[in-house]
C-alpha cells in the first residue's frame, strides 16, 4: 500500500509544520499533497517542511490564488494523488502512532476505505478520552468499539454512516473514490458531508479499526470555516438536496433512512450556528428539503420504523412554514 | 525495542511487555501459554477454555475467550523480578482496556513464600468496557501484611472472568517506585 496524506491549508503554517515533522516520523506515507487555500502568504517548503523531511517530489504544495474552502482543496489533491491510498487531514489535528500502526496492518489488503476511531479535544477538556459520546453511541450501535480490524456489513455501515462526517477519519483506496467520483462538495461549511455519505454509499468492503488514529482538536470561538455563521450554512442545502436524492435512488433503504436522521440532527444544530437573521431563511431550506425528500408513503414508513424521527420532522416542517 | 539497559525491579517485565507490544503473534487459547519468557496465561482445565488471542502491532492483547465449563481461573501471569521491596513504596500498574461487554478483571500482586505463596489483591478492579478506558493502581508495599518484603519470587497477576468473554489489553506498564 502506497500513501497520500492530503492537506488543505489555509494560514496554517505553525500547524502544518508540527503536522509534517509528525507524519515523516511515522514512516507511512510516502507523499504529501498540500493544497494552500488562499493563506495570506503562499506557503513555502521552507516554511513548513522539517529540514531532509519530504524531498522533491514527496512534497507537492498547491496554490489556490482564491480561498474556495477545504472541500476545493481537498478536491484539488485528490486530483494530485498518485499513490493508491489516500488519507485526508486538516492541519490543525495531529496524527497517532496508532495510525502508522494501522496503516502497516492494511497493507495487502483489499478495501474501499477503512474507517478508524479518533480523539476529539472536547472530551479532554472534560477529563476524559476519545470521540464524542454521540458517535461513541453509533460504534457501539455497529458493534465495532472494539477490534483491530472488522470488515461490516449495511446495516453497520448505515449506523456508522451517522457519525460525524469527518473526512480525515478514513484511509481511502484512491481508485474508489475515482471511480465513482466521490468527492467534496464545494462549500465552504458542510464541504464534506457528501463525500462522508457516497462512501458508505458506494463503499462494498469498508474496514473499521478501533484504533485512534486521529487527535481533532475544536476551538470554539476560533475564525476557523467550521465557526461561520453566516450564508456559507445555507449554501450547503445544494449538496445536501443532491446527496438525499442520490440516497434514496431506487426506493430508500437503511442508509438514507440513516441519512435523513442525520441531516434532521444537523438541521437542529445548525439552527444554534447560524445568524439570527438567517433563522427564517434556514427553517424554510429545511422545509423545502423534507417536503422534496419526505413524501406520504416514506413517512408512514418513518412513522412506523423511527417515530421519533417523524415526529421531529413534522415539528420541522411546522417551524419552516411560521 | 531490542535491549533491555534499564535497571530497577519494574524494568525487566516493562522490557518485555514492550517487546509483545512492538511484536505481532497470535495463537489459540490454552490451558497453558507462554507468549514472552515471563508473560504467561494460565487457565483451570476445568475450564475448557478455547478461543483465539492475538498481539497486534503496537497493542499488547486481544483474546477471544470460550469457556466450555466452569473452572476456577483464567489469568495473565507477569513476572517481576526484585526479591527485596524494602526499599520501595508501591507496586503499580497502569493500563488502557477495552471490551465489546463490561467485564472485570482482578489485579493482584503475588509473593512467593516458603511454604507457596501469598496474594494480595488490588483495592480496584479492572473495569473494561466497550469505550477505551485508562486504569491506574498501585499497593502501598508497606502496609500491606500480605505483601512481604522480601519474597524468592514475585508476579502481577490479572484474573480474568471465567466465563466466555472478549478483551482488548491494548497497553499495560508496571512500576515499582
Amino acid at each position: 500500500m502506497t500513501l497520500t496524506l492530503a492537506i488543505p491549508t489555509h494560514n496554517d503554517t505553525g500547524y502544518l509544520r508540527r503536522l509534517l515533522a509528525q507524519a515523516h516520523g511515522l514512516g507511512v506515507f510516502d507523499r504529501v499533497v498540500l493544497v494552500d487555500d488562499a493563506s495570506d502568504a503562499p506557503v513555502t517548503r521552507d516554511e513548513v517542511c522539517p529540514p531532509d523531511a519530504w524531498p522533491g517530489e514527496q512534497l507537492t504544495i498547491l496554490r489556490q490564488e482564491e480561498c474556495g474552502g477545504p472541500g476545493v482543496a481537498r478536491n484539488r489533491a485528490l486530483e494530485h494523488v498518485e499513490t493508491d491510498h489516500v488519507l485526508f487531514f486538516d492541519a490543525d489535528d495531529l496524527l497517532t502512532p496508532d495510525l502508522a500502526a494501522l496503516a502497516r496492518v492494511l497493507r495487502g489488503r483489499d478495501f474501499d476505505f477503512c474507517l478508524f476511531r479518533h480523539a476529539d479535544s472536547r472530551r479532554t477538556h472534560w477529563g476524559g478520552q476519545g470521540q464524542m459520546p454521540l458517535d461513541e453511541a453509533h460504534w457501539r450501535r455497529a458493534g465495532v468499539q472494539v477490534g483491530e480490524l472488522s470488515v461490516i456489513g449495511p446495516a453497520q455501515a448505515a449506523a456508522l454512516a451517522e457519525t460525524a462526517n469527518y473526512p480525515w477519519n478514513k484511509i481511502y483506496r484512491t481508485a474508489f473514490l475515482r471511480d465513482h467520483g466521490i468527492r467534496c462538495s464545494e462549500t465552504l461549511v458542510h464541504e464534506d458531508v457528501e463525500l462522508h455519505w457516497m462512501s458508505f454509499r458506494h463503499g462494498h468492503d469498508i474496514l473499521v479499526s478501533d484504533r485512534v488514529g486521529a487527535v481533532h482538536f475544536i476551538s470554539p470561538g476560533g475564525q476557523r470555516l467550521t465557526n461561520r455563521r453566516g450564508e456559507e450554512r445555507l449554501a450547503a442545502f445544494g449538496p445536501m438536496n443532491r446527496l438525499a436524492a442520490a440516497l434514496a435512488e431506487g426506493a430508500p433503504g437503511r442508509l438514507a433512512d440513516a441519512y435523513l436522521h442525520f441531516v434532521s440532527g444537523l438541521f437542529d444544530w445548525m439552527r444554534g450556528n447560524i445568524a439570527p437573521d438567517l433563522l427564517a431563511r434556514l427553517d424554510a431550506a429545511v422545509r423545502d428539503f423534507l417536503l422534496a425528500h419526505v413524501d406520504e408513503a416514506r413517512f408512514a414508513r418513518l412513522s412506523r420504523t423511527d417515530p421519533v424521527l417523524a415526529r421531529r420532522i413534522v415539528f420541522q416542517m411546522e417551524r419552516g412554514r411560521a | 525495542m531490542k535491549e533491555n539497559i534499564a535497571i530497577g525491579p519494574d524494568a525487566q517485565i516493562n522490557h518485555t511487555l514492550a517487546v509483545l507490544r512492538d511484536g505481532v503473534t497470535e495463537g489459540h487459547m490454552g490451558n497453558e501459554v507462554q507468549l514472552l519468557p515471563g508473560v504467561m496465561l494460565h487457565a483451570d482445565p476445568a475450564l475448557q477454555v478455547g478461543g483465539r488471542y492475538a498481539s497486534p502491532e503496537g497493542r499488547l492483547l486481544e483474546m477471544d475467550v470460550t469457556a466450555g465449563a466452569e473452572g476456577g481461573w483464567l489469568a495473565l501471569h507477569l513476572s517481576l523480578a526484585g526479591r527485596d521491596y524494602s526499599d520501595y513504596g508501591f507496586v503499580g500498574l497502569a493500563c488502557r482496556i477495552a471490551a465489546p461487554e463490561p467485564i472485570t478483571v482482578q489485579p493482584c500482586l503475588r509473593s512467593g513464600t516458603k511454604k507457596g505463596f501469598v496474594d494480595c489483591f488490588y483495592d480496584k478492579h479492572v473495569l473494561a468496557m466497550p469505550e477505551e478506558a485508562s486504569h491506574l493502581d498501585a499497593l502501598s508495599i508497606h502496609n500491606r501484611p500480605n505483601v512481604p518484603l522480601q519474597a524468592p519470587w514475585r508476579e502481577l497477576i490479572l484474573f480474568m472472568p471465567t466465563h466466555s468473554f472478549r478483551w482488548s489489553l491494548l497497553d499495560l506498564r508496571i512500576f515499582v517506585v
